[in-house]
């Protein structure tokens, strides 16, 4: 029987680390999937999901089943990646389409075994996910925060309305424009114009 | 085209996202998909968003590096055990406060009508001892002693009067 995360959650409140230790594990390579594709930097996505954990931790002693605890969660990384975007922004370093992303090479190893004895065909699918990549980081930030929870996290939109806290019509509308423009920006690439161009 | 249709068309297009992602309900569901077995448009649309999720799909997820879990686990420990040294006298009180609230709740909710009535009580009782609160001054043995003391005051007052308006008659008497 796979114990739910507001049960381990309940454990962690009394000071069960090795509940806490499962939930980490549940979700750290999730988590860190989802902030590395708003941020776009696998380093500081690492960081700031070990930091979304640490105040989970923090603050399981006042923990309540009330909600789930995915969106509880979903719902601190969003708010440390959005600091992160506005910082950077601030900074004026993030520059999206300039940034180098140097975590490629390590996690592309497991394609990199299906297609080892196609060189050119390895290039041809790193160079387009590097593009597809591209398009998702010129998306407006709650486009990409969305579209992001959508695809890769494969929520509904009632847990995407509750973690980036508005209502599910807005989430449907931001949705559709997510793909809308992620389907021109892709075309701009030069990928993806095989269908018909309108969404 | 005919207007209706044009209408139709909209109508069908922003509910597609939706429709992909299984966000609608059945008979809406049944609707659309009636809509595009005819509408060559719509449909095409449909295949758009289907290639785009593809190619998005197609991206290689990232994983957490094996150390991960490790420094997580050890910092949450570094910061039990700091918790705990430097959790000042007030913090601990209001943990033990918060400990007998969220004791309470529970049993509130389990033992619902037997509290509901304590607490009634409690709150009708604590009222009436407001109110009427002269009533229980009888059953005060000490109520006696503070009426005797009151009756001497207004003696004492009397007296004074007395002499206040006998003072005049004797300075008559000296002239
Ligand atoms: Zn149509």
């Amino acid at each position: 029987m796979i114990v739910s995360d507001e049960e381990l959650m309940l454990e962690c409140r009394k000071g069960d680390m090795s509940a806490f230790e499962l939930l980490v594990r549940r979700y750290q390579d999730a988590l860190v999937n989802y902030i590395y594709y708003t941020i776009n930097d696998y380093h500081r996505a690492e960081d700031l999901a070990q930091e979304t954990f640490l105040r989970v931790f923090k603050s399981a002693s006042r923990y309540e089943p009330k909600a789930s605890f995915k969106s509880w969660l979903y719902t601190i990384a969003t708010n440390l990646s959005r600091n992160e975007i506005r910082n950077r922004a601030r900074r004026n370093t993030y520059f999206l389409e300039d940034m180098v992303d140097e975590s490629e090479d390590v996690y592309q190893s497991e394609f990199m075994i299906d297609t080892r004895y196609q060189p050119d065909l390895l290039y041809e699918k790193k160079e387009r996910q590097q593009l597809i990549k591209k398009a998702l980081k010129q998306l407006p930030e709650n486009q990409r925060l969305a579209l992001t929870l959508v695809t890769y996290q494969e929520m509904s939109y009632e847990e995407i309305a509750e973690i980036l806290n508005c209502s599910i019509g807005a989430i449907k509308s931001l949705i559709h424009r997510a793909r809308q423009n992620m389907k021109k920006l892709l075309i701009k690439a030069g990928i993806g114009g095989g269908v018909n161009a309108k969404i | 085209m005919p207007k209706y249709k044009i209408n139709e068309c909209k109508n069908v297009q922003t509910q597609l996202a939706a429709y992909f992602d299984n966000e609608v309900p059945t008979w809406k569901r049944h609707l659309i998909r009636w809509h595009l077995k005819q509408c060559t448009d719509c449909s095409s649309r449909v295949e758009a968003i289907e290639q785009t999720d593809k190619l998005l799909r197609s991206v290689e997820p990232v994983k957490a590096s094996d150390t991960f879990l490790s420094t997580v686990m050890s910092r949450a420990t570094t910061m039990k055990v700091s918790q705990k040294i430097h959790q000042p006298l007030f913090n601990r009180l209001g943990c033990f406060v918060e400990g007998l609230q969220t004791w309470m709740r529970g049993n509130i909710r389990a033992y619902n009508l037997v509290y509901m009535f304590g607490l009634i009580f409690a709150v009708f009782t604590m009222i009436g001892v407001t109110l009427y609160s002269p009533r229980i001054e009888k059953l005060n043995p000490f109520t006696q002693f503070r009426s005797k003391s009151s009756e001497v005051q207004q003696e004492r007052l009397i007296s004074f009067e007395v002499i206040l308006q006998e003072e005049p008659k004797r300075s008559l008497k000296i002239r």
